[in-house]
């Protein structure tokens, strides 16, 4: 009886500060994990000297990983605006028919077929295509399987990039549109003060959860010799002959890369959600889905 | 009860029951107009286990395999092979990463402290890595476990851990799109449903999980449409399928002699099955979708 | 009919139910009115054990049925209940609505259950409307729905817990009519309501609960025109202006 009294006690305390109740629920499964670790180490089935001398060998490989990610999200990005726009404006400039129909229904069927192409099929396939072709056309050079790995990526991250900015354009509302043109705005002016800033705050959420579907994707690059977190892991497993060692530690350098980040960025959406603007709840069908399926 | 009406009238309207009615009974009607996209649903199910089924016999040795495949020209014979290996592995990976999704997903929402917690973690772990090295490390785990014992085929005891790795990474996000299907069904929904004298069983069976399903489809689908896609990677773990075989092709006829159109094809043409089979999964789920669509139950979308 | 016997309830530390007491008779319209948070949705849903009691017992037809022994769905059964916000399964039509009671819970044929689903849609006024999606209705026609799938399962008893107060104005009169109609076919009521004009033409006893507890009970004419009570003064006088 008072053992639970005051276990509904500290309930009572605990329900209204979430932080404090994840900070406990992290400490404990950190210390969980800690404890298998120990034991593990205890019979001798790992062991944590190895660990200690080599944890400093992975902070290339990270530096890689990351570095690669960065930057073929970044240039993603430049390449996807126009994409999005193309894709949610283009239909529109078609129907005026004219010279502007003659130009964008090329472009717009090009980057609907590049899209297409791109979310469906595996993302292992364009990497093992670029790498193959770079590695035909420029045989020898030692920095064409980072470079064509980070083309790889960029490639595919650009076909996913672009349907979040499509997404993000074509879902404000027509009667914001309506609203601005009452008033006297242009649409350069409607494009500027409306879509533009409605559109961000609508793709914010997609696009990082991108930036770590492609961190994810990134572990793809081992397999085309690029010295990254996941080669790294092969690595160590086979050279230094301590594999599960080796796994443990580069699935808990993804872990603590992916787990706060995914946290920082649901924790920032609700900080800064507009209400009104966008669904009610926190990205509908469920925090964190990944955004790269097909139909978005 | 009341003397009125109420009473009166129910029974009223039961003994002319006995009469001949010739429209048909609502069941009759909901599997009537439901029967055709079924019926094409399940035929495209039975298809895929059909040709799994054919493909494992000839794997196991029923009939000769190889003597079938030889009688297409070589390419083609490895983009079968492959084709038919990737469609092997989706009837296994899907099932299986929605069951598992399904049972988490229900526990993330389970009122029990240890429930919400150990699902928790599930998801976590299982989505904060990438689906590769969840692969790699469950091969590895799973030879150093069975390392020695002589009485399991370690090679397929591996692949498998492989395939169940897959399985749990795509479970993961399914528990957190199931999760999400359930706390969209309104408590309004099961208080009127306790109203009537359901019992829990029932709840969940005809108003809790309909529901939720029409909310969830889209976002399955979207996650089916991945977890295809990230078959791709049972090709580290020497599963025989399309990008294994593509590798494959391309070492053996291409890279050596710096053959640049011929990788070009190749990848081309897996990249293209792959298209095939995204496309018919995802169109099919569209048209269930549209066909159990009912207004007012339309899923959140972005 | 339904006794509620000295009945408590808290929600945490909230007590929200303080001793409640009462009778419904057989074929009665009692009439529950108060100011909010009050207690009167707690204690309708007590009644069909949608909230169980912490103290206190519950009487239908003499059995206690807030015992564990007795399954809440079979008490569930005898006495429906209408929503404030007609909670209609949103996935299933109007008349799939009425017939899912009668086919899971009463374990009908569903030809039979058919038949009596549409009855009852007649006597809602909503035969036409057998087809619609809740999301196709309006909020009346929702409320007549879930008040035709209340009735099909033949229960003793219905508990209306502000059936209009989710309504638009103009759609407040057609629920109120059915429920005229219902109580002047004797059907025995519970309702929970602020629209006093019903209180005082159908009901025929009024009750006044604050701060969970019943505060006066009588006719309508004696809670309306001479309350005896000093809270029942006020809330009648505001309510009435």
């Amino acid at each position: 009886m008072g053992v639970r009294a005051s276990a509904r006690k500290v309930w009572k305390v605990l329900e209204n500060r979430p932080l404090v109740r994840s900070t406990i629920a992290i400490a404990s499964l950190l210390a969980l994990a800690g404890l298998l670790l120990a034991s593990l180490a205890e019979v001798k089935l790992i062991s944590l000297g190895f660990m200690a001398d080599n944890a400093s060998f992975l902070l290339v490989p990270a530096i890689t990983s990351l570095t690669a990610t960065m930057v073929s999200f970044a240039v993603g990005i430049v390449g996807a605006i126009p994409m999005g726009l193309i894709r949610s404006f283009g239909p529109r400039l078609m129907k005026g028919g004219g010279r502007t129909a003659l130009l964008t229904a090329p472009l717009y069927g090009g980057v609907t077929a590049y899209i297409e192409a791109i979310r469906g099929t595996p993302a292992l396939v364009q990497i093992f295509l670029v790498a193959q072709v770079s590695g035909i056309l420029f045989p020898g050079n030692p920095n064409i399987p980072f470079l064509g790995g980070v083309l790889a990526l960029t490639l595919n991250t650009l076909g996913y990039q672009a349907e979040v900015f499509r997404a993000g354009f074509q879902s404000v509302s027509q009667t914001q549109i309506d609203g601005a043109k009452a008033i006297g705005m242009r649409p350069r002016q409607v494009f500027a003060h409306i879509t533009l800033p409605q559109g961000t705050r609508l793709i914010t959420l997609p696009l990082l959860n991108e930036w770590l579907s492609l961190f994810k994707a990134s572990a793809l690059l081992g397999i085309v010799a690029v010295s990254e977190l996941n080669w790294a892991a092969g690595y160590l497993g086979n050279n230094r002959s301590h594999p599960i060692e080796a796994y443990i530690m580069v699935s808990a350098v993804y872990l603590a890369i992916i787990i706060p980040l995914g946290k920082a960025v649901g924790y920032w959406e609700r900080r800064h959600r507009t209400p009104g603007l966008g669904t009610a709840e926190p990205t509908p069908a469920g925090r964190g889905v990944r955004p790269r399926g097909l139909t978005l | 009860m009341g003397t009125g009406g109420t009473k009166d009238t129910t029974p009223l309207v039961r003994s002319s029951s006995g009469g001949s009615e010739k429209a048909p009974t609502l069941q009759e009607r909901i599997t009537a107009s439901k029967g055709l996209i079924l019926r094409i649903a399940f035929g495209g199910i039975a298809t895929v286990v059909a040709v799994f089924l054919l493909y494992l016999a000839g794997y196991v040795g029923l009939y000769d395999l190889d003597y079938a495949l030889s009688l297409l020209p070589p390419r083609g014979r490895a983009l079968t092979t492959g084709l038919l290996a990737t469609l092997g592995f989706m009837t296994v990976v899907m099932p299986l990463g929605f069951g598992l999704g399904f049972f988490f997903g229900w526990a993330r929402t389970s009122k029990v402290w240890l429930g919400r917690a150990v699902a928790t973690t599930y998801v976590e772990l299982f989505r904060g890595m990438p689906p590769i090295v969840l692969i790699a490390f469950a091969v590895l785990i799973t030879i150093v476990v069975f390392r020695g014992n002589d009485r399991i085929d370690l090679f397929a005891f591996a692949s498998l851990a492989g395939v169940v790795a897959l399985a749990a990474h795509s479970g993961a996000y399914q528990a957190e799109i199931i999760r999400a299907g359930i706390l969209s069904v309104p408590t309004g929904q099961t208080e009127a449903a306790e109203a009537i004298g359901m019992s829990k069983a029932t709840i969940l069976r005809h108003v809790t999980l309909p529901q939720m399903f029409r909310v969830s489809l889209p976002a399955l689908g979207n996650e089916f449409a991945s977890l295809i896609k990230d078959t791709s990677l049972l090709s580290t773990i020497g599963g025989l399928e399309l990008t294994f075989q593509g590798k494959n092709l391309s070492a053996v006829l291409a890279v050596g002699g710096g053959n640049l159109d011929l990788v070009i094809i190749i990848w081309v043409e897996i990249a293209l099955l792959y298209f095939l089979i995204t496309f018919v999964v995802s169109r099919t789920l569209q048209a269930v979708e549209r066909r159990f669509r009912v207004p007012g139950l339309e899923a959140a979308q972005l | 009919m339904i006794s509620v016997r000295n009945v408590h309830k808290w929600f945490g530390e909230l007590h929200v139910l303080k001793g409640v007491s009462l009778d419904v008779k057989k074929g009665e319209a009692l009439v529950i009115i108060g100011p909010s948070g009050s207690g009167k949705s707690t204690l309708l849903r007590c009644m069909n054990l949608l909230v169980s009691p912490d103290e206190g017992d519950i009487l239908i037809d003499g059995v206690r049925v807030n015992d564990p022994k007795i399954r809440p769905e079979w008490v569930r059964q005898q006495v429906g209940m209408v929503f404030q916000s007609f909670n209609l399964f949103t996935h299933l039509t109007a008349l799939q609505n009425v017939v899912i009671g009668l086919t899971k819970v009463k374990r009908l044929s569903s030809t039979e259950a058919e038949r009596i689903a549409r009855f009852e849609l007649e006597r809602v006024g909503l035969a036409d409307k057998a087809d619609a999606y809740p999301a196709q209705l309006s909020g009346g026609q929702q409320q007549r729905v879930a008040i035709g799938r209340a009735l099909a399962l033949n229960p003793k008893a219905v508990l209306f817990d502000e059936p209009t107060s989710a309504l638009d104005p103009e759609y407040i009169r057609e629920v109120l009519d059915v429920m005229t109609k219902l109580a002047n076919e004797g059907m025995t009521m519970v309702v929970v309501t602020h629209e006093m004009g019903f209180a005082q033409n159908v009901g025929d006893r009024v009750l006044f609960m604050a701060d969970g507890i019943v505060v006066e009970e009588g006719t309508p004419e004696e809670i309306f025109e001479r309350p005896q009570q000093d809270r029942t003064k006020t809330f009648v006088g505001t309510i009435l202006g």
